[in-house]
């Protein structure tokens, strides 16, 4: 075990504060609630079992989510419509949020995932390319591309209203 | 070379407003109810984990937190013996400091001796002796009266 109280308190604090984020990160992934909440948890002992990365602390926990959430989705293997990524009890309007989880539906994972970590986590897509071990340029193209095509989408679901 | 951070954050911050001034000619849409529905995607509440989650992280970081470094820390052996060597005669000192010293009064000690020679037959007897001259001055010898006292011991 090379973790330090300094390195736990540490991974604490950012937990505390972005553990949002991670759970929006991870429930895009899997689609499951139930197993986005295990892949933060296996992330996090994951962690806290290695050293300190050499890197920035925050763009390596969510690359950790990421891989235990595509882990745990490979695993289950469901055929269930995935979760919705927004919150459904606290005064959100349901067409709002089921037009926001199709339009996100829509996208492919890559997408998905940069718009997620774009809109939820505020990551820079330099941070996004460094977690997703692409190029910037790559990165960028696919949150275009994403909001593109909700846009089109969205578009055409108005025309025909 | 474009920097797609600049490029693409411009056009994420004016999804909102897109509602008042649509670009023209913009062939991915962008209208109203686009701006309607990116905005309230971005802000809409993304759904939080489960309470039980929450319990399961703290419980987490509660069984990863060690213990304070100190005691796990490992310390030389000369430290130790050091360490072992200071209390000891920390300990002797203050012991010694608040020690009261009774002070006992040591009875006198007098011993007497009294030496009694043998009655000059029950020495013929014992020695089986015919002639009493050798004895004769031991027949009758005065008993004499030794007293040792504690002065007397230490002198001697």
């Amino acid at each position: 075990m090379g973790r330090s109280g300094q390195f736990v308190e540490e991974v604490r604090r950012l937990y505390e504060t972005q553990k949002q984020a991670l759970f929006s990160y991870a429930l895009s992934i899997t689609g499951e609630r139930r197993a986005a909440e295990d892949a933060i948890h296996v992330a996090f002992c994951n962690v806290l079992q290695r050293s300190k990365p050499s890197g920035e602390l925050r763009p390596y926990l969510f690359k950790c989510v990421r891989n235990a959430a595509i882990d745990i989705r490979r695993l289950e293997q469901r055929d269930d419509p995935p979760a919705s990524l927004f919150n459904g009890k606290h005064g959100v309007d349901p067409v709002t949020r089921l037009q926001a989880d199709e339009a996100l539906s829509i996208l492919t994972p890559d997408e998905r995932e940069c718009v997620v970590l774009k809109l939820y986590s505020g990551f820079t897509f330099n941070e996004i390319a460094a977690i997703r071990h692409v190029s910037i340029n790559t990165a960028a193209s696919w949150y275009r591309r994403g909001i593109e095509r909700m846009r089109a989408m969205h578009k055409e679901e108005i025309t025909n209203d | 070379m474009t920097d797609p951070e600049r490029h693409v954050d411009t056009s994420n911050k004016s999804l909102p407003n897109q509602s008042s001034s649509p670009s023209k000619g913009d062939n991915t849409g962008g209208g109203d109810t686009n701006a309607d529905l990116l905005a309230a995607l971005v802000d809409m509440k993304p759904a939080a984990p489960s309470e039980e989650f929450e319990r399961r992280m703290a419980a987490l970081f509660d069984e990863v937190q060690p213990s304070p470094a100190i005691w796990r820390r490992q310390i030389a052996a000369w430290q130790a013996v050091a360490a072992c060597f200071l209390c000891g005669l920390g300990g002797f000192g203050a012991s010694r400091y608040f020690q009261e010293t009774v002070l006992v009064p040591q009875p006198e000690t007098r011993t007497e001796y009294y030496i009694i020679p043998p009655a000059s037959p029950i020495v013929r007897s014992a020695f089986d002796l015919t002639d009493p001259a050798p004895f004769r001055e031991a027949a009758s010898p005065p008993i004499q009266v030794v007293i040792q006292t504690a002065d007397w011991d230490q002198q001697s």
